[in-house]
C-alpha cells in the first residue's frame, strides 16, 4: 500500500471550503451527474481523512474515470463545446481528489482549482463575480499555505490570515499591471455557448415567437443617456426590419441585408434641439449582428454600418458584451405621424456626427420601384378575407391616414391583448382578424403590415425592444428580454411613419413597465420564478437590486472603456506603442521594487553604525597602510594598548580614548560630552599617526 | 567587601602557587551560584584549590573520593532500619553539605554519576518517595581527570552542561613551582587556613553581583558571539540560552572580584573559555581541534565592535 500522506486538519477544511466555493458558479452550467460525483468524492476523501474509509481500488476509479469519459461524451451530443469541457476539467478535479496520496496531489488539487476559479469568469463576468473570484483565490491560498506548513498548526484562522496579507502585498504589483498590461486580442475565439441559443430577437419572426421572450429576465442591453432620458412613448429600441412574408414568417429580404450601407443621408428640418439623445449602450451577447438604436440614429461608431432601414449592422456576429455610443434624433412630431422626414442622396457616410443640416425640406423622397416591390411583397394566394377587408377600407376611406386610423380603431374595439394567444393554423392572417382576436405584438404588427400591404401602402415589421427600466439611482436604463417587441413602419408622405398597434389594443404597455403589466398574465417569466414573484420588483428589495445593477452597470462600463483609456493613456505615456516600449515599460516598475527591496535588505543588514563605530573606523583607516588596524575579536582596550606600543608619544591620549570609549559603552554613561571628547580625542590621534 | 575577596584570594595562593587566575575563576563561578568542574591531570592541586575555597568560604565540606564501585547510596545516603524506634531511618549521605568535593567525578560509573548531578540541578534528594532539601548553599566541587586517561567514564554533553564553568589548572610555572618546592607539603597549611567569608556575607556578595551592569553594547557582543556560534560550520551546535546566561553571570561576578561595577567584552574573552568550552563541541570534520583554539577563532571572527 502506498503510504498517504496525512493532511493536516486545517489543511483538509480549507481543502473543503475551497473545493466548494470554487464549484459552485459552475452548477448552472454542470450536468447533475457531475454534482452527485462532486459530494461523493469529496465525502468519499473525508471518510478517508477522518480514517473511517479507504482509497478506492485502482479498478474502482478506473470505473469512475471511464464512466465520466462517456457521459461527457453524451452530453457532447448537445454541442456546448465549452461548457462540456469545463465538466472534464471540474470531473478531473473531482477524481484527483479520490488519490490525493501525497502532497504533490494536494497541490495538484489546488492548482487546478486556480484554474478552475479562472474558468468561472469565461460564464460570468459581473462585479459580483469578480470579488467571489478573490475570495476564492484568498481561500485557495489559504489552503495552499497549510499544506506548505505541514506542521500540526491548530490555529485555524492563521492561514487566511497569511493569505489576506499576501493579497494585500500583491495589490501595488496588481494595479500596475492592471494599468499598464496591454489587453491582447485573443488567439482564438472561444464559442462558449454555440450549442445554446441566445436569448433575444431572431432574424425572422412568426406572430407568437416574441411571446417566449416574456418568459425571461435577462438583460437584452443597459442605456445611459448623456442627457435627458426620452419618455417611455418613444423608447422603441430598433433591432432590424423584416420585409418578405410567406404566410406564417417574416424574414429579412437578402436585398434588404447585403443592400450595403446606406447612401442615402438625412437631413430634419427644422428640428428642436431637445429631441437629440446621445447615449452609450452596453449590449450583452446576442449572437447577431444588428444593433439597437433608437430611430434614427444619425452619428454611430464607425465600425457599424447603417441598412437602408435605418437600422445599425456590424460585420460581426455579437460574442461578447459590447460598448457603443449612438446621437439619435426622435423627433415629437413622429409620434403624430404628421412630420415628414426627407432622405437626401449624395454625402458619403461619415463615421461620426455626419448630420447633413443642408436639405431644405421641399423635395419629398420616393421609393425606388424595387423597393416598392418588396414593401408591398405577399403571398400570391391565402388569407383573402383579409385582403377584402383591406380593400373595403381603403375604398371606404380613400387616403392613408385614414385607413390607418381605421385599422387602429378597429383593434381598439374589438381585440384583446394576451401573452397565451390561441394557436393559429391555415390562413393565420385571417384567423386571427376574424376568429381569434386574441393576440400579442408580433400578431398585431403582422396583421397590419399585411392589411397595409393589401391596401398597396408600403410597409414593414421591426423587430426590437420597447421600454426599459429606468434605474433611479444611475439615470440608466435597463432593456430586459421580456420588453422584446415588435411594430411596424409604413410608408407616407415621403418617409416611413412608426405605427404600433400594441399601444392602442393595450395602451398600458407603453406607459408601464413591462412587469407590472404583465404581471397577471400566464407564461409571463416562467423562466424567472424570483423576477415573477414580485419580490424583487418591491421595496427595499427593489432598491437593493437597483443599486446592484447601477453598479454592475458602472462596472462593465469601466471594463470595457478600459481597454481604449488604457490605449489612450499609453499613447500619452510612451508615444507610439510598440511591443519593445511596453516590454520595457512593464519590466521597469519590477526593476524598481526589486532595487528598494534589495536595498531595504542590504541596509537592514548593515544598518548605520553609531558615531563611535564610526569615529573607531575613521582610525582604522588611517592605521590600514601600517597593518595596524583593530582586529575584529580586538577589544578598544587592547587596542589602544598595542597602539600605545608603536606610537609612545601617543600613550596617553589611548589611554584616556580607551577609558572613554568604555565609560560610554560599558559603564553606560551616555554624555554627549564624553561621545565628543571621544570622537575629538580619536581626530587628534588620526592627525598625529598621519603626520608621522 | 573586595578586600575580603583579596585577601581570600591571596590566602589560597599559598597554598595553590601562581594560579591567581583560576582561584578568582572559581570564586566567580561560586559568586554566580554555579557548580565548578576542574579538569586535569593528577596532582595538578585540583584538591588542593577545593581545600581552599573550602576553608576560606567556611563552608561545611564533605570530600567524596569517586570509584568505579561507588552506588548512588554511597552519595546520597540509605534507609536504614531501626530497631529501637521500631521504624526506618534516613541516613543521609555525605552530599548533604554546603560544600561536597566530587574528586575524580568521571572515575565512576554513569549511574552513580547521574545520582549526584541530579543533586546538583534540583538542590535536593529524592529517595524512597521522600524528598529531602540540601542545605543552602550548596556548591559542588568536581575534579576530574582528564578522558583520555585509563578508567574514565565522560560526563556526557548533557550533564556537563550543569557545571558552570569547567577550569583546567596547567602546570605552575618556574617561580611558583620553585617557592612550591621550596616551601613543603602545603596540605599542612590548609589545615591553619581560617575562613575569611562568611556565608552572610557570601550572600551579600552574590546579590552584589547580579547587581554588575551589563550594557547594550556587551548584550549585542554576546548576541553576535551567540549567532556566529550557531552558524559557523566548525561547531556542531552552537551555544544555548542557558550557556548564554551562564556566561553573562560568570562576567558580572568576575568584574566584581575585579573591582568593577561593569562588565568589559573582556571578561567576556575571557570567561567564554571556562564557560562556554565545555558546552560546545566541534563539528567531526575538524575534531582535532581543542575547543580551546575553537573559541579563539570564534573570538577572532566577531568584532567587538557593532
Amino acid at each position: 500500500m502506498k503510504p498517504v500522506y496525512q493532511l493536516t486538519r486545517s489543511s483538509m477544511i480549507w481543502l473543503v471550503g475551497s473545493i466548494v466555493l470554487v464549484l459552485i458558479p459552475f452548477l448552472p452550467v454542470l450536468p447533475l451527474w457531475l454534482i452527485v460525483l462532486a459530494i461523493v468524492s469529496l465525502g468519499w476523501r473525508l471518510l478517508v481523512h477522518i480514517g473511517r474509509m479507504n482509497f478506492p481500488h485502482w479498478s474502482v476509479r478506473l470505473g469512475l474515470l471511464l464512466g465520466v469519459l462517456i457521459a461527457l461524451l453524451w452530453e457532447l451530443r448537445s454541442g456546448a463545446t465549452m461548457s462540456i469541457l469545463v465538466a472534464l476539467l471540474v470531473a478531473s478535479f473531482l477524481l484527483k481528489l479520490t488519490e490525493m496520496y501525497q502532497r504533490r496531489d494536494a497541490l495538484v488539487v489546488l492548482y487546478v482549482a486556480f484554474l478552475l476559479c479562472a474558468c468561472s469568469f469565461l460564464f460570468y463576468q459581473n462585479i459580483l463575480m469578480a470579488f467571489y473570484g478573490l475570495l476564492c483565490l484568498i481561500v485557495i491560498t489559504a489552503c495552499l499555505n497549510t499544506v506548505y506548513r505541514s506542521q500540526q498548526n491548530s490555529d485555524l484562522w492563521r492561514p487566511l490570515r497569511r493569505s489576506v496579507v499576501l493579497y494585500l502585498q500583491a495589490i501595488p504589483v496588481m494595479l500596475v499591471l492592471f494599468l499598464i498590461f496591454p489587453r491582447i486580442d485573443p488567439l482564438w475565439q472561444v464559442d462558449l455557448d454555440t450549442g445554446k441559443a441566445y436569448t433575444g430577437l431572431s432574424d425572422s419572426m412568426a406572430p407568437g415567437d416574441v411571446s417566449k421572450l416574456t418568459r425571461s429576465a435577462e438583460i437584452a442591453f443597459r442605456v445611459s443617456f448623456d442627457g435627458e432620458v426620452p419618455p417611455a412613448n418613444l423608447r422603441y429600441w430598433r433591432g432590424l426590419t423584416m420585409d418578405q412574408f410567406d404566410g406564417h414568417r417574416w424574414t429579412r429580404s437578402e436585398s434588404s441585408v447585403n443592400a450595403g450601407p446606406v447612401i442615402v443621408h438625412l437631413s430634419l428640418p427644422d428640428t428642436p434641439p431637445d429631441t437629440d439623445y446621445q447615449y452609450q449602450i452596453i449590449m450583452e451577447p446576442s449572437g447577431q449582428r444588428w444593433r439597437y438604436a433608437l430611430d434614427r440614429p444619425i452619428s454611430y461608431p464607425a465600425s457599424m454600418m447603417m441598412l437602408p432601414d435605418f437600422t445599425l449592422q456590424s460585420p460581426e456576429q455579437l460574442q461578447q458584451r459590447i460598448q457603443y455610443s449612438v446621437l439619435s434624433r426622435t423627433g415629437k412630431s413622429r409620434v403624430d405621424m404628421s412630420r415628414t422626414v426627407k432622405s437626401r442622396a449624395g454625402k458619403p457616410r461619415a463615421g461620426k456626427s455626419g448630420i447633413g443640416k443642408s436639405g431644405s425640406g421641399s423635395v419629398k423622397a420616393q421609393l425606388s420601384r424595387s423597393q416598392r416591390q418588396r414593401y408591398l411583397q405577399l403571398p400570391v394566394n391565402g388569407n383573402d378575407k383579409a385582403r377584402q377587408l383591406a380593400q373595403r377600407w381603403l375604398v371606404e376611406q380613400g387616403n392613408t391616414p385614414a385607413f390607418v386610423k381605421q385599422m387602429m380603431q378597429s383593434f381598439a374595439s374589438d381585440f384583446s391583448y394576451t401573452l397565451q394567444p390561441p394557436r393559429l393554423t391555415g390562413d393565420r392572417i385571417d384567423q386571427f382578424l376574424f376568429q381569434t382576436r386574441q393576440g400579442f405584438c408580433g400578431h398585431f404588427a403582422s396583421a397590419s403590415v399585411f392589411l397595409l400591404r393589401s391596401a398597396g401602402i408600403p410597409a414593414r415589421i421591426v423587430g426590437g425592444y420597447q421600454g426599459g427600466e429606468l434605474n433611479p439611482v444611475d439615470g440608466s436604463l435597463t432593456v430586459r428580454q421580456y420588453e422584446a417587441h415588435a411594430w411596424l413602419e409604413y410608408w407616407f408622405n415621403g418617409d416611413w411613419q412608426r405605427l404600433d398597434p400594441t399601444s392602442v389594443v393595450a395602451p398600458s404597455r407603453l406607459d408601464q413597465a413591462a412587469d407590472q403589466l404583465f404581471s397577471s398574465q400566464e407564461g409571463f417569466l416562467a423562466d424567472a420564478a424570483l423576477m415573477r414573484s414580485g419580490i424583487l420588483s418591491r421595496g427595499w428589495l427593489k432598491q437593493i437590486r437597483q443599486q446592484y445593477d447601477s453598479v454592475n452597470y458602472s462596472w462593465h462600463r469601466w471594463v470595457l472603456n478600459y481597454h481604449q483609456q488604457q490605449n489612450g493613456f499609453l499613447q500619452r505615456l510612451l508615444g507610439e506603442v510598440t511591443a519593445l516600449k511596453l516590454i520595457i515599460f512593464l519590466l521597469m516598475p519590477a526593476a524598481i521594487m526589486l532595487t528598494v527591496v534589495a536595498l531595504n535588505l542590504l541596509y537592514r543588514r548593515r544598518s548605520r553604525p553609531d558615531p563611535l563605530t564610526r569615529a573607531l573606523n575613521t582610525l582604522n583607516r588611517q592605521l590600514q597602510g601600517r597593518n595596524l588596524q583593530r582586529r575584529r575579536g580586538e577589544t578598544v582596550g587592547s587596542f589602544c594598548q598595542r597602539l600605545s606600543g608603536q606610537f609612545p608619544q601617543l600613550s596617553t591620549e589611548l589611554k584616556q580614548l580607551a577609558g572613554c570609549y568604555e565609560k560610554i559603552c560599558y559603564e553606560g554613561d551616555e554624555s554627549s560630552a564624553l561621545e565628543k571628547d571621544f570622537i575629538a580625542k580619536v581626530n587628534y590621534c588620526c592627525r598625529q599617526i598621519r603626520h608621522q | 567587601m573586595r578586600d575580603q575577596i583579596e585577601l581570600a584570594v591571596s590566602e589560597i595562593s599559598k597554598v595553590l602557587y601562581g594560579k591567581q587566575e583560576q582561584i578568582k575563576l572559581a570564586l566567580s563561578c561560586i559568586f554566580s551560584e554555579g557548580h565548578l568542574l576542574i579538569e586535569d591531570l593528577p596532582g595538578m592541586g585540583k584538591t588542593t584549590l577545593a581545600h581552599g575555597l573550602a576553608r576560606v568560604l567556611g563552608l561545611d565540606y564533605q570530600r567524596l573520593q569517586f570509584t568505579s564501585d561507588m552506588l548512588p547510596a554511597d552519595i546520597l545516603g540509605v534507609t536504614i532500619f531501626d530497631a529501637p524506634s521500631n521504624s526506618f531511618q534516613f541516613h543521609s549521605g555525605p552530599v548533604f553539605t554546603q560544600l561536597l568535593l566530587a574528586d575524580e567525578v568521571n572515575r565512576t560509573t554513569p549511574k552513580t554519576q547521574s545520582a549526584l548531578l541530579e543533586a546538583m540541578e534540583e538542590r535536593r534528594v529524592s529517595l524512597d518517595g521522600q524528598t529531602y532539601p540540601l542545605p543552602t548553599p550548596f556548591f559542588v566541587i568536581a575534579t576530574q581527570n582528564p578522558v583520555t586517561q585509563h578508567g574514565t567514564f565522560p560526563l556526557p554533553e548533557s550533564q556537563l552542561d550543569r557545571f558552570l564553568m569547567r577550569i583546567e589548572l596547567g602546570y605552575p610555572d618556574t617561580a611558583a613551582e620553585r617557592e612550591l618546592l621550596k616551601g613543603g607539603d602545603p596540605r599542612s597549611k590548609l589545615e591553619l587556613m581560617q575562613p575569611l567569608i562568611s556565608s552572610e556575607q557570601l550572600k551579600q556578595i552574590t546579590e552584589a553581583c547580579s547587581e554588575v551592569r551589563v550594557t547594550d553594547s556587551i548584550i549585542d557582543y554576546l548576541q553576535r558571539l551567540v549567532a556566529h556560534s550557531r552558524q559557523a560550520e566548525e561547531f556542531s551546535y552552537g551555544i544555548s540560552p542557558r550557556g548564554a546566561l551562564a556566561l553573562l553571570s560568570a562576567c558580572r561576578s568576575w568584574a566584581y572580584i575585579e573591582g568593577r561595577d561593569y562588565v568589559l567584552p573582556e571578561d567576556l574573552q575571557l570567561l567564554i573559555g571556562p564557560v562556554i568550552g565545555h558546552r560546545l563541541r566541534a563539528a567531526e570534520d575538524i575534531g582535532s581541534f581543542s575547543s580551546d583554539s575553537l573559541i579563539q577563532q570564534l573570538l577572532n571572527r566577531v568584532d567587538v565592535v557593532g
